[in-house]
């Protein structure tokens, strides 16, 4: 009387059809905003501010600035190094640490066109860079830097 | 399941990032060390070498240290579009901007200044940490030839880095096809320098390199029948070894002092040794079974060997005097062409699967270990040669057709296309060089 399948006995349900009953693909940059107060030190980019949820201390990913003047830097501070635009793409897809991270922090300028932002981004991500975080001021806070754009 | 994974996972190397310059201690070293559970290749970044004089000879020096450190499997080298520093950047800690090098991913920045003289070129060669913001190697290298220099930087990374000698100016002999007959080629060890040193109408089959690499023992059918030659690099004379068989697949015993080889006679093959010359044959097995393909472990006390005396072709060990046989296979029914590693821990050979696929595998000495190395690579993945440090291996393989050359880390995960072209055969990973 064992459960068996065969001989017109009756059929176990022990065996589901696992096939996929949903195969979409998602292609999906998460975006997300943090405050940074202190930790990150990009090229002088006169960021927005907002309530953001801050980022933690321990974390420091790969910067890309975006200055008033549409031109692109890649690293913190002094050592940030300008990229071509039509480079961009070529360089985040050839860095080993942004390619493991997947993420990278944006530092835009706050009274750039939307559009150049959002191209920046499409960049990033065709680039392989799953996470983007925007980097903005606390409210009331100070310029990234004094040298700032301000 | 694939073995080779969990042998990427097993052959390791830890980072001790305590570092110091290469006159301090030692002990605090970056240090690549064995056999650890969680091997990561180590980031490394080879910056565009600055030049004395010759940009184009910087830049391959800088491009052949890149292929090998990528190739050994010990390093994940970073791609050079990738950097961010100032092609221009000088070599000391001093003048570096360690951030944009971080910021590409690297742990460890190789940098040199490559100037030709008279007599070839030199690199003034800098190792530098880049988390540590410091310089942990200062050498000075010479080299004749550019790709020379490369392989020697190179190999300099390696022992910083393992404690180890590399093996970048060490040599590969394999046999290839030609259209009416076979070559015995010699390869630099990237498989770039391909040199022809017989060129012959009969079979030649399986080199072996004397343990101090001035010779390769070939199996040639030069007389009608396989027997053992021996082809001289200093005089490129080609001799045969008188065994009083007909005999193929030499090999030669660590210290040069005795040859084992497969001796036909009848209807079976045995294990046998001579001396160099072909005096003092003595035989090893008494089977009335196939035993052959022996090949020496490195202490020169015992040898592997291939038996078909259980049904079906096993590796087996035995004394260097025939004595104490064992069988260690017991998996599979067609294990052949069995390499003991210059390391002593494995035994590399080739096994058919009941596809009739036969691929590349590593076995613990003692039988217990058994690991793939190809899979689902083509039908045929055979012939691994071990690299002097035992850390990597050479192999032909017919994934793209033709037997193409490869190498590969013990675990496979890193494999690389070095020679290919015309069919490749047996190859054999010389010793370390003389200087």
């Amino acid at each position: 009387m064992a459960l068996s399948s065969s001989g017109g006995g009756r059929t176990t349900l022990t065996d589901i059809n696992i096939t996929p009953l949903v195969d979409v693909m998602l292609v999906l940059l998460i975006v997300f905003m943090v405050t940074a107060p202190l930790i990150q030190q990009g090229v002088a980019v006169d960021l927005p501010e907002t309530r953001a949820k801050a980022i933690d201390a321990e974390e420091q990913k790969l910067v890309l600035s975006v200055k008033l003047d549409r031109s692109l830097w890649l690293g913190a501070g002094d050592d940030a190094v300008r990229i071509p635009a039509d480079r961009l793409e070529e360089v985040l897809r050839a860095n080993a640490r942004v390619q493991k991270e997947k993420e990278l922090f944006l530092m835009a300028d706050k009274a750039l066109p939307y559009g150049v932002v959002v191209d920046v981004m499409a960049t990033v991500q065709r680039a392989g860079i799953t996470g983007v975080g925007m980097i903005t001021n606390p409210p009331g806070g100070k310029p990234r830097r004094a040298d700032g754009a301000r | 399941m694939r073995f080779a994974r969990l042998t990427a996972a097993c052959l390791a190397l830890t980072l001790a990032l305590a570092t110091a310059t290469a006159a301090a201690a030692s002990a605090d070293r970056p240090r690549v060390v064995v056999d650890a559970p969680d091997f990561h290749p180590l980031p490394i970044a080879v910056a565009s070498f600055l030049a004395g004089g010759d940009a184009r000879a910087a830049a391959e020096v800088a491009g052949v240290v890149r292929a090998d450190l990528a190739r050994c499997g010990l390093f994940e080298v970073l791609d050079p579009r990738s950097f961010l520093a100032d092609p221009g950047e000088g070599l000391a800690a001093a003048s570096i901007k360690f951030s944009r090098w971080a910021d590409v991913g690297a742990d460890g920045l190789v940098k040199a200044r490559v100037s030709k003289g008279p007599g070839g070129f030199s690199a003034d060669l800098r190792i530098l940490d880049v988390r540590a913001g410091r310089e942990v190697l200062a050498l000075t290298l010479p080299a004749t030839e550019a790709r020379d220099l490369g392989h020697r930087i190179a190999d300099e990374v390696v022992r910083h880095y393992t404690g180890e000698p590399g093996i970048f100016r060490t040599r590969i002999a394999a046999i290839r096809r030609t259209r009416d007959g076979r070559e015995l080629v010699v390869f630099d060890a990237d498989g770039q320098n391909a040199r022809v040193l017989l060129s012959e109408k009969a079979l030649l089959l399986m080199p072996a390199w004397h343990p101090r690499g001035g010779e390769l023992l070939v199996t040639s059918y030069r007389s009608g029948i396989p027997e053992l030659w021996r082809y001289r690099f200093s005089d490129k004379s080609f001799r045969r070894v008188n065994t009083g068989h007909a005999s193929m697949g030499g090999s030669w015993s660590p210290d040069g002092s005795r040859i084992a080889f497969t001796a036909i006679d009848g209807n079976g093959t045995d294990v046998w040794t001579c001396n160099p010359d072909g005096r003092g044959a003595r035989r090893l097995t008494t089977s009335s079974a196939l035993d052959l393909s022996p090949s020496w472990s490195p202490d020169g006390k015992k040898l592997v060997f291939v038996s078909d005396r259980a049904g079906t072709p096993q590796l087996y060990v035995m004394n260097a005097d025939g004595s104490q046989q064992r069988r260690i296979t017991f998996q599979g029914s067609y294990n052949q062409t069995p390499q003991w590693s210059p390391r002593g821990d494995l035994i590399a050979f080739t096994a058919r699967d009941e596809r009739r696929v036969f691929d590349v595998f590593t076995i613990s000495v003692d039988g217990g270990r058994i690991q793939r190395l190809t899979q689902d690579q083509g039908r045929t993945n055979e012939e691994p040669s071990w690299a002097p440090n035992g850390r990597m291996l050479a192999f032909t393989s017919d994934r793209s057709g033709t037997p193409q050359l490869l190498v590969a880390d013990p675990g496979g995960d890193r494999q690389t296309v070095i020679a290919s072209g015309a069919e490749l055969m047996t190859p054999a990973w010389g010793p370390f060089p003389a200087d």
